[in-house]
């Protein structure tokens, strides 16, 4: 049963790998022309483009894998990352911090500011949640959806007062981009995806029974409050690391686990790290779609995710099981 | 010494008493049935005696110890739980899958179950009698098969006792009486204390080795279901006169309003 379900996730793993191979080589700058690949093609296909396909595969991964945290913690298929306003708390941060002008460096104000708007969020999300006495699990997302609506009034409110050169760099970071950035920024950032999908990953079969209910799944012997908790605070920071890398990409999150347990099951061991892969491939395809269809003018991962996503999803959510 | 003896245990949420002052113990090897109307604490009580409800003042001695001070890991060596609402989103997971929940305490990162946790498995599976279900998927099963899995899933926990919140609410008649059917044998065989909330109180009387009734102003019954039977008792549970007629042949009565 296990091996059958490790064979099932091969094809997101063969997807995933081939994309990050031929991605560099794709764009207005043809590298297949060239054969042999004089230095100013050796510079845009292993120093802009091969950073930027794995920064946006790892942001992808790490916001689908959110997604399915959050579905799998609130016991709804509605909660994500984007819907429960976590995305929104990371993107309130950083736009605090551009406003007073500033570049993304690992670690840096923004990316500081992302990551702390995003575990606030969380926090508040989850205090307000459990005031509310644990209610329903509708509950819970409608109170993401409200914190979501109320940080993006604030995030209307700051590009109101904002000066005009701070205005376009809120309004395009909010877009959603995959950037070509230093080797060591893309790094930094995919260690990070990686150590949050393998700290994740650790949890699954804890999280695996959640599915059943809080109380059960603490009468199993599952301490459900440090597993919130835990995988709350990895997810914030992974979110906050995407978010502030290629800011608010919208759309990753809700349907990869979906369809991955569709091809792999409700085994979480081999779940979570398909939806990692096929959350990485989307965006990977999003931002190469972008780069080749008005080339060499460029359209935003974030506007295509959902267009590439949906057709998809919405052809493998009708078609019966 | 596998008793869990409940001393004057009260629970009031926001200033509001929910259970006032209630003792009892449980034992290994019985089925104990807990009644009483709507809105009586049942559910909660269940919640404070397993570890669940933290907030209580009085005592809940597991073989002597403070239910509070044992870990998670512990409690679920004492009780196997089946929440009355299913708070649940199990889209896509099998039923193998949702017994194997109950081992969950032991699995430590990457590895799978190994043998002797695999025969737990199909021991329980078998037990249960949903060997032909194991590879279905759990949300595509009836109220009774899925209700048989929870227990399936709470037997392969190994605990001393299950705690059973409404097992049989939404189930048909030949179902409900099936699942208690099997509480017996588990009883019987595997030697576990059975504690259950169940609102038909006929299944209690017909199943039941005692019973425990809360009333409406929070009084606690305890005895034997013909002491229940016998008494006015059942009257002064849910406010209203009530008639019980006796089955001559079985044992299943009868309980209708007057």
């Amino acid at each position: 049963m296990y091996r059958s379900t490790i064979k099932a996730a091969l094809p997101f793993l063969l997807l995933s790998a081939t994309l990050l191979v031929i991605a560099p080589f794709i764009g207005p700058f043809d590298a297949w022309d060239r054969f042999a690949l004089p230095d100013e093609g050796k510079i845009v296909v292993f120093q802009l483009r091969l950073p930027r396909a794995i920064l946006g595969f790892a942001v992808g991964g790490i916001l689908a894998t959110s997604g399915l945290v959050c579905q799998s913690l609130v016991r709804n298929p509605l909660a994500t990352p984007t819907t429960l306003g976590v995305s929104s708390g990371a993107a309130l941060g950083a736009s605090l911090v551009i406003l007073w002008g500033s570049s993304f460096q690992p670690f840096s104000a923004p990316f500081v500011g992302a990551v702390c708007g995003a575990a606030v969020t969380s926090v508040l999300l989850f205090s307000l949640y459990s005031v509310a006495s644990r209610g329903s699990s509708a509950q819970i997302v409608l109170i993401g959806i409200l914190v979501n609506y109320f940080i993006a009034s604030v995030i209307l409110f700051i590009q109101c007062v904002a000066d005009p050169a701070a205005l376009s760099r809120i309004v395009i970071w909010l877009i959603g981009a995959v950037p070509s950035l230093s080797w060591r920024y893309t790094i930094t950032i995919a260690s990070l995806a990686l150590g949050c999908l393998v700290l994740i990953t650790l949890r699954a079969p804890q999280l695996q029974v959640l599915a059943l209910g809080r109380d059960a799944a603490e009468s199993r012997g599952v301490a459900v409050g440090s597993l919130e908790r835990s995988l709350l605070l990895t997810t914030s920071v992974g979110i906050g690391a995407a978010v502030a890398s290629c800011g608010s990409i919208g759309f990753v999150g809700i349907l990869e686990p979906q369809i991955c347990r569709r091809f792999v099951g409700s085994d979480y061991r081999i779940l979570i790290p398909s939806v990692f892969l096929l959350g990485g491939s989307v965006v990977l395809c999003a931002d190469l779609l972008g780069r080749i269809i008005f080339a060499p003018f460029e359209v935003p991962a974030g506007v295509l995710t959902a267009l590439v996503e949906i057709p998809v999803g919405l052809f493998l959510l009708i078609k019966r099981r | 010494m596998d008793d869990v003896v409940v001393s004057n245990v009260s629970v009031a949420h926001g200033g509001r008493t929910i259970i006032p002052d209630i003792s009892f113990s449980l034992k290994r090897g019985e089925l104990c049935g807990l009644i009483g109307a709507n809105g009586v604490g049942k559910t909660t009580l269940l919640r404070a005696v397993i570890g669940l409800e933290t907030q209580y003042r009085g005592s809940i001695l597991l073989a002597g110890r403070e239910i509070r001070s044992l870990s998670q890991y512990e409690r679920a060596s004492w009780f196997a739980y089946l929440p009355q609402k299913r708070d649940a989103f199990v889209t896509g997971l099998t039923v193998a899958q949702v017994v194997e929940s109950g081992l969950v305490r032991f699995v430590r990162g990457f590895r799978g179950l190994d043998a002797a946790q695999r025969r737990t498995i199909d021991r329980a599976i078998s037990l249960a009698g949903i060997d032909r279900l194991s590879d279905r998927f759990f949300d595509e099963l009836s109220g009774g098969e899925q209700q048989k899995v929870l227990i399936a899933s709470a037997l392969a926990q190994g605990a001393r006792y299950l705690i059973l919140d409404e097992p049989t609410t939404f189930l048909d008649l030949t179902s409900a009486h099936g699942v208690m059917q099997l509480l017996r044998e588990l009883i019987l065989h595997e030697g576990v204390g059975v504690w259950v909330v169940c609102h038909d109180v006929s299944l209690i009387l017909a199943y039941g080795d005692r019973v425990l009734a809360i009333s409406r102003e929070g009084g606690l019954f305890r005895g034997t279901p013909a002491e229940l039977s016998g008494s006015e008792i059942l009257t002064s549970l849910y406010g209203q006169p009530l008639r019980m007629i006796p089955d001559p042949l079985n044992r299943f009565p009868c309980i209708v309003p007057q």
